[in-house]
């Protein structure tokens, strides 16, 4: 499952909101995965071009809570992704959000991906 | 309350059991043989609007159904009793349309067939679940499903 | 002619239920349309058996993100109901509050989302900015702008004071003010008539026996709310006008929501200005008596139902919960057929659901077996062109 990043100004700092991921850069994950939508996250995953990086939105992207326990929840879209990025909250605030592309966007510019 | 004998006197000997818990909500219990007719004459009565939803029930010995069915007055749920192992009931989905997806749902989660409703593919769980758990039966624990999956 | 079947796999930018849609299309018209969900289904009514009821508080705010506030409140009074316990007059009025604002806050979301359907970029940057005005009350009254936390069982956790009350008033007669903005424009932009006047068209019969239910009902005619069919909370002491419009199409589905907004907003002045003195909450047991409950609440986009069963332990024995999403979307699949396909967004968007557009959609072609694949944004783009042409 893929959710484009919110809305937030985001565009102030470059950041656009794109509706196919083979044009994106950021993958940006917000709510709980489930087990139908693993497949298809894999998939939108696959088609992005090197490059790519992860956000985890929200409580139940980084770690599945509250549903942790449920049969059809991951605990967390690193069960499934490499994630690059946790931001917390249920749900996290817009600034929150911002402060956690910032980041991410940092930590490209630093090369601090050169493990990947 | 008005809606209570009028409901009373619609259903007759087949309302096995009446409750009014409180104002403005009816439970009712009838046997699954009486289901169909019964919703057909609630549905039939001025002030009725719509089906609220059936609500699935593990009594641990049987299935209990519950029809929430919406009338101006009260909130009128019928409750029907089937047994686990030969768990159906006929479908109402000629008789009230909106019926369908909560028909399928309870035949997700309880294994419920409603015979007659051509469509019970599924509604809630994943395309890979396996046929013979529902998930809101007793037998199937949160633990027992998780370490279910955890083999496939 | 050939059938075509296309496969609707969406997400929203805002909002995170995906859904899947089969379409079966001939030429430019649908035929046909299958639902299939299961995207977010998240098991919540099997965890709710292994939680305590006060933990299931915060579950039940987590179904949905936008009817946060009304599942939260719909299954504290269920549990409410099961313990015999009456919430303090203060808490009914508090409840009220909210619950109205929050139903204003998603009239505006969703009218938002609905302009960007249509294309109407501005529109929606209008409506969010203006949303943010509730949503900034509600921050002062609760310190979240989304999941208040505001219920719990036996009444509410925040307090309105006199101090909050001028900001409040001055926001909630802006907003007044911007909806009457709102209204104009979707009763006079030709564009926005031209492809919500007619469109979607859902017959009162065929509503009521397809189980709609909220401003999806309401817009085909029928005078059903909770709020004044079954009064919770204070809504049996404060004006309430049940709106309706029959013209059974997305722009009936549009106005009612524009105008439920005084409605509420009417609602919460009273509310504050008659608010009861006294607790907001009263203590309850852990252990809850042996029983069932129904609740029922009307949620911004419907009828919410909360069904609760105790076993006279600290767990419920079952929680059903019905969001008025579900009950809406066999009356989606008949409003849709006969649309064209550039309607898909917008009639889809008109129930107000808690899932929306498409990302992405597959054209099969059933002759020639080729497939070709759309985003949603091209299908968007698809449907502005299509409307320009005409």
């Amino acid at each position: 499952m893929a959710s484009r990043a919110p809305k937030f100004d985001l565009e102030r700092f470059g950041i656009l909101v794109k509706g196919s991921p083979r044009h994106a850069d950021i993958l940006a994950v917000t709510g709980p995965v489930t087990r139908q939508t693993r497949s298809r996250l894999l998939r939108i995953y696959g088609q992005m071009p090197e490059p790519k990086y992860v956000i985890a939105i929200g409580s139940c992207a980084v770690s599945g809570a509250p549903f942790i326990g449920s049969y059809n929840v991951y605990e967390g879209v690193d069960k499934v992704l490499p994630v690059d990025v946790y931001v917390g909250g249920c749900p996290p605030r817009p600034e929150a959000i911002i402060h956690g592309v910032l980041g991410l966007i940092g930590k490209i510019r630093s090369g601090k991906d050169d493990d990947k | 309350m008005m809606i209570s004998s009028l409901i009373k006197r619609i259903l007759g000997k087949d309302a096995q059991e009446i409750l009014s818990p409180r104002e403005g909500r009816l439970f009712i219990r009838i046997s699954r043989e009486k289901l169909r007719e019964s919703v057909k004459r609630l549905a039939e009565l001025e002030g009725f609007s719509h089906l609220s939803t059936i609500t699935g029930v593990d009594t641990g010995s049987e299935i209990e159904l519950i029809y929430h069915l919406s009338h101006r007055d009260a909130l009128v749920s019928l409750r029907v009793f089937v047994s686990k192992e030969a768990a159906a009931v006929p479908t109402i989905v000629d008789l009230i349309p909106g019926a369908s997806l909560y028909e399928r749902e309870v035949h997700d989660l309880f294994g419920v067939r409603f015979d007659g409703n051509t469509d019970l593919s599924p509604l809630l769980l994943p395309d890979d679940w396996p046929e013979d758990i529902h998930p809101l039966r007793q037998e199937w624990s949160l633990e027992r499903i998780n370490e279910r999956m955890r083999e496939k | 002619m050939s059938t075509i079947r296309i496969p609707f796999g969406p997400q929203h930018p805002a909002l995170e239920e995906p859904i899947n849609f089969i379409f079966e299309v001939e030429e430019e018209k649908v035929v046909n349309v299958t639902p299939r969900l299961g995207y977010i289904h998240r098991g919540i009514e099997k965890l709710a058996e292994n939680r305590t009821y006060l933990q299931n508080v915060y579950l039940a705010e987590r179904i949905c993100g936008i009817c946060s506030f009304a599942h939260a409140a719909c299954y504290s009074q269920a549990v409410e109901e099961l313990l015999g316990t009456e919430v303090p007059e203060k808490a009914r009025f508090i409840r009220t509050i909210i619950g109205e604002m929050e139903r204003v806050q998603n009239h505006y979301l969703w009218l938002g989302l609905t302009a960007k359907e249509m294309g109407f970029e501005t529109l929606f940057m209008y409506a969010w900015r203006d949303r943010e005005k509730m949503l900034e009350i509600l921050e002062l009254i609760s310190g979240k702008r989304v999941n208040y936390g505001v219920n719990t069982i036996g009444g509410v956790r925040c307090d309105i004071s006199s101090e909050m009350l001028e900001e409040i008033k001055d926001k909630l007669h802006q907003l007044e003010e911007r909806a009457k903005y709102y209204k104009s424009v979707c009763t006079k932009d030709q564009t926005i008539l031209k492809r919500t006047v007619d469109v979607g068209i859902l017959a009162p019969r065929d509503a009521l026996k397809l189980c709609a239910v909220g401003p999806t009902l309401r817009a085909s005619g029928v005078a059903r709310d909770v709020r004044s069919d079954y009064p919770y909370a204070a809504y049996g002491e404060v004006p309430l006008r049940v709106v309706t419009y029959k013209g059974c199409d997305v722009s009936s589905r549009i106005l009612v929501r524009i105008d439920e907004i005084p409605v509420s907003i009417g609602i919460v002045e009273y509310a504050l200005e008659n608010l009861p003195i006294g607790p907001i909450r009263v203590r309850v047991p852990r252990v809850v008596p042996e029983g069932e409950a129904v609740s029922l609440v009307e949620a911004p986009r419907g009828e919410d139902l909360h069904y609760l069963r105790s076993d006279g332990s600290e767990k419920p024995a079952r929680l059903k919960v019905r969001a008025p999403t579900l009950a809406n979307l066999p009356a989606l699949c008949k409003m849709l057929v006969d649309v064209n396909i550039a309607d898909i967004p917008v009639v889809i968007a008109g129930i107000d659901p808690c899932i929306a557009c498409a990302e992405r959609v597959i054209m099969i072609d059933v002759e020639s077996k080729k497939r070709k694949m759309w985003s949603g944004e091209e299908l968007r783009r698809y449907a502005i062109e299509w409307y320009q042409k005409r």
